[in-house]
Formats: structure tokens, sequence, C-alpha cells
């Protein structure tokens, strides 16, 4: 949902009454706020209603009502979440596949399953995701064979997957089927997928897949997740890749700058400090701050001149909370 | 002399004869006019402005009606923020909640309530809310209302609660927050007692009467396009129904629109 204003004036007992009043917007509105109770009594009353919207006639009401059941935690909501797996509307699906994730429910495992195997595709997707979460080592052949998925969006939500399942379990063999069965979908024919195949490779500490995240770095959309993860793996040939990063214009700044952070966590660079300094006079606001972030956890002497001249700067008033923060940050580590 | 304390005379349906309509209203005794800018987009609040820079007995008042605040863009709000401090600019309004028509979800209605009511602060100037509830339970609009005006601390600057519908409880509870309430042609109509039995539960200095026009013809005009000089009808009945004469009434409610519109005594 998206608000024009920032909501101040909810109240847990208006939601209430528009959730079974008023138009679908209304309802929907009402649904998605009620995720956000928190008193124990209300959240009581908040399941029971939102239990009963899950049969709204609107599926963007039963959307919103999936998802605020996942957010509200409580067990009673799976039965009619299982049920939702079948709905006829593609968002409700999704959302009864990520709350039953979230609630780790045990009893939509086999549901899951099924809809990992013959769901459409946009359930597909979530189910992986979910099975996952419910249960990490039941999960995992599962997961292998949706590797193989026709859809793309499925293989890279299992891909995902299977790059966080062995650290959950901490089983080495696991680990192990997990980089074999990755590796060989390096070469998939959609450029996503393979880039989210390099992605969970690096969740396993392999860097079979360093050159497809190194060629992401000039790709707005996935230039953070590469730095990211070359940064995660840390070898030799991965910092070199983000100190091309720190000169190469085609990389977005805030991926820059997260590359010169990530360089100076694990060498010393004097051109990782100057893309850091040079992001204090960025003419985005929130690059400028993104650089002050980066020198909090890696500046040292060299960054404090720059930082004291940023805060006299009229423009930079927003940001003069973190730039003191970064400074006691800074002179911290040299105590 | 009447004041119509609420009238949309700058709507298309005036375009044709809107000097003779203002003619007829004088001619009935309606000296003072307020304009709702607030139909629609943003349209209406410049037309309604421009309305009261060139007649020295009309004022306007500009926002968006809760039918259409999901509708607005930043630019209604700049427009809005434009227009709000003008000297011919006497509220904010009509701002509120309709459950009824619920063409606007309720959230978004409320959000825009308060930010409204905010709006009326930084320029110092009353609000006029349109407040009408769901026709079945649950309902909640006029709870949902003066929680977001007391909430807001618009009883400060002063609140008209423009075209009651509520009950006599709803009545009673605005006038203990030391709203204004103004009454329309509905208050004529054959099944409106709640509204006649609300009348004397207001305090003689809070009430006010409106046309509400085009809209709301007061018995025996109703059907027809309303206008300014309708508001005789529905003086009429407001008058017998708190016990006053209708010049007693329509002086105490002229003074009354004056004092919450900061409008010079005529």
């Amino acid at each position: 949902m998206s608000f024009l204003f920032p909501s101040s004036t909810i109240t847990f007992e208006a939601a209430m009454r528009d959730l079974v009043s008023g138009k679908p917007k209304s309802r929907a509105f009402a649904a998605h706020a009620l995720g956000d109770v928190d008193d124990p009594t209300e959240k009581h009353r908040a399941v029971e209603a939102l239990i009963v919207a899950l049969e709204d006639d609107s599926p963007e009401v039963r959307a919103e009502a999936c998802a605020s059941l996942g957010d509200l935690g409580e067990a009673s909501a799976v039965p009619g979440l299982i049920k939702r797996l079948a709905d006829g509307s593609g968002p409700v699906r999704q959302n009864a596949a990520i709350a039953l994730g979230a609630l780790r429910a045990a009893d939509a495992f086999e549901p899951l399953v099924q809809s990992l195997k013959e769901g459409p595709a946009d359930l597909r997707f979530q189910a992986a995701t979910s099975l996952a979460e419910i249960d990490a080592r039941k999960s995992f052949e599962f997961l292998l064979a949706a590797l193989g998925d026709k859809d793309p969006q499925v293989a890279s939500s299992a891909a995902l997957a299977l790059g966080v399942i062995p650290g959950r379990v901490e089983d080495a063999d696991l680990k192990t089927r997990a980089r074999t069965a990755l590796v060989e979908h390096l070469d998939h024919g959609d450029a996503a997928t393979r880039f989210d195949v390099a992605y969970a490779l690096a969740d396993l500490d392999d860097g079979a897949g360093r050159y497809v995240l190194s060629r992401s770095l000039g790709d707005p959309e996935r230039a953070w997740d590469a730095v990211t993860q070359l940064a995660k793996l840390g070898g030799v040939s991965d910092l070199d890749e983000l100190a091309g990063a720190l000169t190469d214009r085609s990389v977005p700044p805030e991926a820059t700058l997260l590359a010169a952070g990530e360089m100076l966590k694990k060498r010393a660079s004097e051109p990782a400090k100057r893309v850091l300094i040079a992001g204090l006079i960025a003419r985005k606001t929130h690059v400028r701050g993104l650089a002050v972030e980066q020198l909090a956890d890696v500046g040292g002497e060299w960054a404090v001149a720059p930082l004291e001249a940023m805060a006299k700067l009229g423009k930079n008033g927003e940001l003069l909370e973190v730039i003191a923060g970064a400074l006691r940050d800074i002179e911290s580590r040299k105590e | 002399m009447l004041f119509d304390s609420h009238a949309h005379v700058d709507g298309p349906e005036f375009d044709a004869d809107r000097e003779d309509v203002l003619a007829r209203a004088r001619a009935a005794g309606v000296e003072r006019i307020v304009v709702i800018g607030a139909v629609g987009d943003t349209t209406s609040a410049e037309r309604s402005v421009a309305l009261a820079e060139k007649d020295p007995n009309i004022w306007a008042t500009v926002a968006t009606h809760p039918h259409d605040v999901e509708k607005m863009t930043p630019e209604w709000w700049a427009v809005h923020e434009r227009l709000a401090p003008h000297p011919r600019v006497v509220a904010i309004g009509e701002t509120g909640l309709d459950y009824y028509y619920d063409h606007s979800p309720h959230q978004v209605q409320r959000d825009a309530f308060a930010r409204f009511i905010e709006l009326a602060h930084r320029v110092n100037k009353p609000v006029v809310c349109h407040i009408r509830d769901a026709d079945k339970v649950p309902k909640g609009a006029h709870e949902d209302a003066r929680r977001i005006l007391k909430e807001g601390r618009a009883l400060d600057l002063g609140v008209v609660i423009h075209c009651f519908t509520g009950t006599p409880d709803d009545a009673r509870a605005y006038a203990e927050l030391g709203c204004y309430v103004s009454f329309s042609g509905i208050v004529t109509y054959k099944s409106a007692q709640p509204l006649r039995d609300s009348v004397p539960l207001v305090p003689r200095d809070r009430l006010l009467i409106e046309t509400d026009c085009p809209y709301l013809s007061p018995i025996p005009k109703r059907g027809k396009r309303n206008e300014p000089g309708f508001i005789v009808h529905t003086a009429e009945q407001v008058a017998l129904s708190a016990g006053m004469s209708f010049e007693q009434l329509a002086q105490q409610t002229a003074e009354n629109a004056a004092r919450v519109f900061k409008i010079s005594a005529a």
C-alpha cells in the first residue's frame, strides 16, 4: 500500500471498523494497518478479523490480510493461509506463501512442496523461499530440483535459498552439494538468474561466479549486491575487481563508495580514501550520507578535516548528526 | 441579514447566470457568502478565490473534498499552500471524512484531514469539515473526526461542521468541543427529525446555516438547483427548531459566521 501522507491518524478501532465496512480500498488499508498491532489483546482480535478477511470478495483485501497475518505471527492463521495458496489471484497466493514462511508453519510444508512442483510460476517462486524458511534441511532436495525450473525467477529463488541453507543447518555435505549444483547453472540463459546463482555461490564462500559478479558492477540494479558479495569473497582477485570499480565511471556512485569502504577494511588504498573524501561533496545528499557512513567504519585521521569542513557547509544540515557520529567513531578507534 | 456559510457558487452550474443568482440572494437578504473551493481538483479553489477577489461580500475557502483526496498530487498541495494565506481565504475546507460515498479510502481521508488541519494552523484559519457517516454499522466517521480534530488541536482555530447530518448525540458532542454546527436544507426534509432535534442541542452562539448550493435545495424548492437565496427556507426551519424568531436566528447565525471566519461585523 502506499500512502500520500505519513499516516498518523489510524487507530486500532478505526482499522477494525474499516475492515468490515467501506469499499475494497478502505478494507485493504485496514487489513494492512492491522499487521502493525502489537498489544496482545488487540493482536488477538486483529488475527480473528483478518482470518475472516481472508475470504473477502476483494483480492486486494485478501492479499493484505495474508501479509498482515504473516506479520502478526499467530499460528491460528495457518489453515486459512494454506487455503489461500490455491487463490485465483497471484498476489494473494504469493502473500499467503510469504506469510506461511514467516510463520515457520510446519503444516504448510507439504502444501508448499505441491505449490513448488505444480503451482503457477508466481507461487513456485515464493514457495521456494518459504520452504527454506520452514525447514531448511527438508527443503534442500526440492530446491535442488527447482534450480532446473523453466521459469528463471523460480530458479533464481531456489538458488538464493540454496545459498543460505547450508549455513543455517551447518552441514558441510549440503554445502558441497549446493555448490556443485549451483556451478552447473552459472551459464543459465537468463542474466538475472546467472547473477543470483553467483550471489548464492558467494554466500557459500565459492568464487566460481566472481566473473558474473564483476560484470554486474555497472548494472545499477545489481552493483551494490555485486560489491557486497565480492567483498565477502575477499580474495586478491575480488579486491582487484573492487579496486577497478573505484575508477570505473559506469559503476553507480553508491556502489563505488561501498567498494571503497570494503577495500579499506581489507587493505590500505589511497584511491579508496580519495573516493570516500570525494563522496563528501557529491551532489546528492544520500550519496554524501553514504560516504559519511563508510568513513564512520573505516576513516582515520585523514578523514577528520574533510568531515569537519563538511559539517560547516549549510547544505549538510540534515547530515550533522551522522557526521558527528562518524567523528566520534574515528576518535574512538584512535584510542 | 443572512449569511450563507457554505455555497458552491463558483461551480459550472452557475456559469450561465451567476450574477442573477447573486442578485436574487441580495434581494432575499443574503448579504454574505462563503464560497467553498474544494470540489474536484484545485480549479474550484482557484475559482472561489477569484470570485472572492471580485465581490467584497464573498469570501473563499480552499482544500480538497474528502471524496477526491485519493487523487491528490503534490501539485494540488502546492496550490492549496499558495492560496491558503490569501487575505480573501477565510478557512481551510471542506475537508473531513465521508464514509457514506467512500470515494477515497478511509485511511487516506483521515490522513488528508489531519494534513489540512496542519495547513490551517500554518495560516491560523478555521477548518470547515465535511463529516458524513456510513449508512450501516459499523459507522464511526463522527467519532474519527472528533478524535482527529482534538489531536490536531483544530478547536484552537475554530471548527465548522458543515451540513450536519449526524445524530443528536453527535450534535451534543460537537457542541461540547466548541464546534460551530451548520444546518443545510436537509433540516427541512420530512425524514430529518433527528436533525431538527439536534438544533436546540447546539448553543446559539455556535449555530450556522448554509445552502451547500447547488445541492440540497430546501423544501419547498427541493428538486431544483439550490442557490443562496433559498437559505431563507432553511433559516425558517432552524429558527423554529431553535425556538427563535427568524430575525433573531438570522442575526445570530450571521454574527457567528463573522466570528468564526474572522470577518468584521457588518
